[in-house]
């Protein structure tokens, strides 16, 4: 069963890049524009990965991790690791992403094989 | 066993002997380095480094015997480098065989694997091993009398190599990484699951053991399942640098604990391991042992030096008791004793200097071919849609190009870098024949180097070794006189060849020099008569002389000795520069020296060329040989039937039209150009119809069509479709300067 | 499904438990209720992963830990019939199994 990895990113030319990049390794791929739309799409699926952008409109990667972890509502996908994606290095941000249990940051731009990489790092 | 990817050796293997060879090089450097200087502690250091990896990887590929022979070697060093055991010339002669010995076995096994010794060599090891020992014996007996020797454990004596010198200089004989984690309990809770971290090793190597292990955990009962409790000892085959190993875990800096112990590492990295883990020494070395890393003899050493190291900071039920990991840190600072630095100090700056050094990555030289055919294809192509951007008008595609081109042109130089390789390691390389062969001949003879920063393409590096030999040879055994025939000359009985590069107008250049005898020009008159390569009476300038030498069947050598005289002369050594579109030339002053100057190309695969147009045809020069490029007039070209020469600001210039020269027959333009060259410090001019421009182009080796062309070396398609020739300046500049040099000699002689 | 746990008759004396779902850090406090349940009963254990769609480290800790605590108390257990999934995880980590 191949691994389901959920890209959030405002940007559709960073969630092209990403699908394109994952896909290519045998992962399926499911988009979010931003953390509410997100969390609407998560419904139940299985998702053993979220690629995050951190700065998006609505709601930010950040509150979206915190949902994630800390609300009952998604205890199905709390465990479940974050590559964070920034353009900065927002060391707050970082800081308090850390804090919630994201442990990957990548810069923008990335390479893919960085990407693939850090997939690779977190799934088995 | 673990699963995962198998780990290609025969990849690996052929790294081993890569890297094997470049250690003996390193090797013979330092060796004949501290010839010079008996206390250079650098090269000393660099000696035993280079021994001390050979052992390691040899081991890690099963090649006991090189293992257990520079095993031997590496004991001897290190004395040496512990200042038990002085060097002299003696010992750095027997060190140079060593040397050859094991390049010998290396090339033996290169391919073959380990194979039986040919008796030959089975004798030359004996032979150096019972050398080896007589000095260590004599080392360490020095030592007993001083009353210095170390006190060893009774119970490992028996066990320790006869060699070994000082125990806590022990190196493990695990030829695998030691990978030790230990996680912070929270992260299950992130989303991190070390599985997936320790599977990516895979990727990058073999797992050869896993041991799991649980701290702190008490009863099934009381355990938190979310939190993790686990650590694991892990054994890991690969061929990579340490930071590669780290970055496999790089997302968990901040939650584990991570210790890599390279291959072959010293026991005492091992007692600093097992005191720092925070389960009880006893137990975590059982599970050394078990998994592997160390041999029952290593662990039972390692726990001794443990309590030697640590046993009097830790009261007894501090080490009974499991650390906390958090308490780690103030267990690393209570350790912390002057001895134990220096030691550790010591193994950091091995370690960081080998991983300087690792910054670089090998590529399969065919690859890197593969790479360079492409990117010439790709300038090809360039270059094509810039011309016919340009034809079409579109500014705005026109820019795109422009910019593309600019591209194309980086990747190009990049690439091409990626070739570049400074000379100097090869120039290195004649130091040892130089040594070897001066003693041969009974001369004294020192090689001094200079400009071996000077970059060069590797394949041509590769090309020019076997002439660079040749012409090294000869200095030593032509060029360079006795000591008694120097000293009676009034020179300093210690003769010196020097070998210089740098970069030239285009070229770069090399250079063979001796401060020997020079050329003897009457005998080589003498032999051009001989062998009718002149005629009787005939005068010749001297550079027309030093030219014969590249004659053919060409030798003024009275007697052959066993150096030269191996059926090799100058006129292969030119043949083999030439074909590297280069050039040669000598210079020598009878009693005072000889200059062998080569000059080469930058490059082999792609050139920047200058388009140049006469009639319909369209030639390209190398844009590196062009200096300049003036309108001509139709009377500067014309009335110079004796001869055609310009005044160029003061300097003749030879020059030649290359409309009559590749007879032209379309009408001739009514303006000309002159496009200046220059190649190995020789200029000529060429006149053209019409300049057109920078183009960037491969040289596509000569079809059969164009086989009979000799005035081109290569040639190109253009957008359009034309075929461009590629000009061979050099050899245009040579046949211009003899021809029109010809005339000039008539001229002046009718005058 | 999490996880589930069923007792079958062993052979020679041994207790057999078969047991099913996911063994990750979503049912680590489940499993390791229906292990600690397991440990409870007395006698030999031989442990089916053949029904583990799903395994992670913090599911794998929990069976370590089980052997571990059963060897304390003198007693053994085997895991047998592994998954895939299982097998891929116990191999990687040296664990043995049968």
């Amino acid at each position: 069963m191949s691994k389901r990895i959920m890209v959030i990113d405002d940007a559709s030319a960073i969630r092209q890049v990403v699908k394109h990049v994952l896909s290519s390794q045998g992962y399926d791929l499911v988009e979010a524009v931003d953390g509410m739309d997100a969390l609407k799409k998560l419904d139940g699926q299985n998702i053993d990965l979220f690629v995050c952008d951190v700065n998006m409109p609505n709601m930010d990667g950040i509150t979206l991790l915190e949902k994630v972890k800390k609300d009952d509502q998604y205890a199905s996908y709390r465990f479940a690791p974050f590559i964070m994606l920034t353009t900065e290095a927002g060391t707050d941000m970082k800081a308090k992403g850390k804090e919630l249990g994201a442990k990957a940051w990548m810069v923008k731009p990335f390479q893919p094989e960085q990407l693939i990489d850090a997939v690779k790092k977190l799934l088995v | 066993m673990a699963t995962g990817d198998k780990f290609d050796l025969t990849e690996a293997m052929g790294i081993f002997f890569t890297e094997s060879r470049e250690m003996l090089e390193t090797f013979e450097g330092c060796l004949l380095n501290l010839e010079k200087d008996f206390t250079d502690e650098e090269s000393i250091h660099a000696l035993f480094r280079a021994a001390h990896t050979i052992k390691g990887s040899s081991g890690m590929f099963g090649f006991e015997e090189i293992e257990r022979f520079t095993h031997a070697v590496e004991n001897l060093l290190d004395l040496v480098r512990k200042k038990e055991l002085s060097l002299g010339s003696e010992l750095i002669s027997i060190l140079l065989d060593c040397h050859d010995y094991i390049s010998q076995i290396i090339n033996l096994f290169d391919g073959n694997g380990e194979v039986k010794l040919p008796d030959g060599l089975a004798l030359k090891r004996d032979m150096l091993m019972e050398e080896l020992k007589k000095y260590i014996e004599g080392a360490k007996a020095g030592q007993d009398a001083a009353g210095e020797a170390r006190p060893s454990p009774g119970a490992l004596e028996e066990e320790e190599s006869v060699m070994s010198a000082d125990p806590g200089d022990e190196f493990v004989a695990s030829p695998y990484w030691h990978i030790s984690l230990r996680f912070k309990q929270s992260i299950f809770v992130d989303g991190l699951d070390p599985q997936s971290f320790i599977s990516y090793l895979n990727e990058i190597g073999k797992i050869e053991q896993v041991m799991v292990l649980a701290h702190d955990v008490t009863a099934f009962g009381d355990i938190d399942p979310e939190l993790c409790y686990l650590g694991f000892e892990i054994v890991f085959n690969a061929q990579t640098a340490k930071e590669t190993i780290e970055n496999v875990f790089d997302f968990l800096s901040e939650d584990c604990e991570l210790r890599i112990l390279p291959p072959g590492s010293n026991i005492r990295e091992y007692v600093t391991l097992i005191n720092e883990l925070p389960e009880k020494p006893m137990h975590i070395g059982e599970i050394l042992r078990e998994i592997g890393s160390l041999t029952e003899t290593e662990l039972r050493r390692a726990l001794s030096l443990q309590e030697e190291m640590f046993g009097e900071k830790l009261s007894p039920d501090q080490y009974e008791s499991k650390k906390p990991i958090g308490e780690i840190m103030v267990q690393e600072k209570m350790v912390q004793r002057p001895v134990l630095d220096a030691a550790l100090e010591k193994q950091k700056d091995i370690k960081k200097n080998e991983e300087l050094k690792k910054k670089s990555i090998r590529v399969d030289a065919f690859k890197l071919d593969n790479l360079i055919n492409l990117i010439g294809e790709l300038v090809i192509t360039g270059a094509n849609v810039k011309q016919l951007a340009e034809g079409s008008g579109n500014s705005e595609l026109n820019e795109a190009v422009s910019t593309m081109s600019r591209l194309i042109e980086d990747v190009r130089d990049s690439t091409m870098n990626i070739r570049m390789v400074q000379i100097g390691e090869t120039f290195k390389r004649y130091e040892r024949i130089v040594r070897d062969l001066s003693k041969e001949r009974g001369k004294n003879i020192e090689l001094v180097i200079s400009g071996g920063e000077t970059e060069l393409d590797k394949t041509l590096i590769e090309k020019i070794s076997d002439p660079m030999m040749h012409l090294i040879r000869n200095a030593v055994d032509h060029g360079i006189g006795t000591q008694e025939e120097r000293t009676a000359q009034g020179k300093p009985a210690k003769g010196t060849i020097y070998l210089n590069s740098y970069n030239e107008t285009g070229s770069i250049v090399i250079e063979v020099s001796d401060d020997g005898n020079g050329l003897n020009k009457r005998k080589i008159y003498a032999k051009a008569l001989e062998q009718g390569l002149i005629a009787e009476g005939q005068t010749v300038t001297d550079e027309e002389l030093f030219r014969l030498i590249f004659a053919p069947g060409f030798s003024t050598a009275e007697k052959v000795t066993n150096i030269s005289g191996r059926g090799v002369g100058m006129d292969v050594v030119k043949k083999n520069i030439e074909s590297l579109r280069g050039q040669i030339e000598l210079e020598s002053v009878e009693g005072e020296g000889t200059t062998v100057r080569i000059h080469l190309p930058l490059t082999l695969a792609i050139i920047d060329g200058f388009m140049v147009q006469v009639g319909k045809s369209y030639y390209i020069l190398p844009l590196d040989m062009v200096v300049e490029c003036n309108e001509i007039t139709e009377q500067e070209i014309e009335g110079k039937d004796a001869g055609n020469f310009m005044n160029l600001r003061g300097e003749v210039l030879p020059f030649m039209s290359l409309r009559e020269f590749f007879n032209e027959e379309s009408e001739k333009a009514t303006r000309s150009n002159i496009v200046v060259t220059e190649y190995g410090r020789k200029k000529a001019g060429f006149v053209v119809d019409r300049p057109i421009g920078e183009f960037q182009t491969v040289i596509k080796p000569m079809g059969k069509i164009f086989k009979n062309l000799k005035w081109a070396s290569g040639a190109t398609i253009l957008g359009t479709g034309d075929v461009a020739m590629i000009l061979d300046v050099p050899m245009l500049i040579q046949y211009v300067q003899e021809t029109q040099g010809a005339k000039k000699a008539t001229v002046q002689e009718t005058v | 499904m999490k996880i589930q746990a069923k007792q079958q008759k062993g052979d020679s004396g041994r207790t057999k438990y078969v047991l099913s779902g996911e063994a990750t850090i979503y049912s680590a406090v489940d499993l390791r209720q229906s292990l600690a349940d397991i440990l409870s009963s007395p006698g030999d254990i031989d442990l089916d992963l053949g029904g583990i769609e799903k395994i992670d480290t913090a599911g794998f800790q929990l069976f370590h830990l089980m052997g571990r605590e059963a060897g304390r108390l003198g007693r053994t257990i085997s895991f047998m019939n592994l998954s895939n999934e299982a097998k891929r995880l116990f191999d990687l980590y040296c664990e043995d199994h049968q």
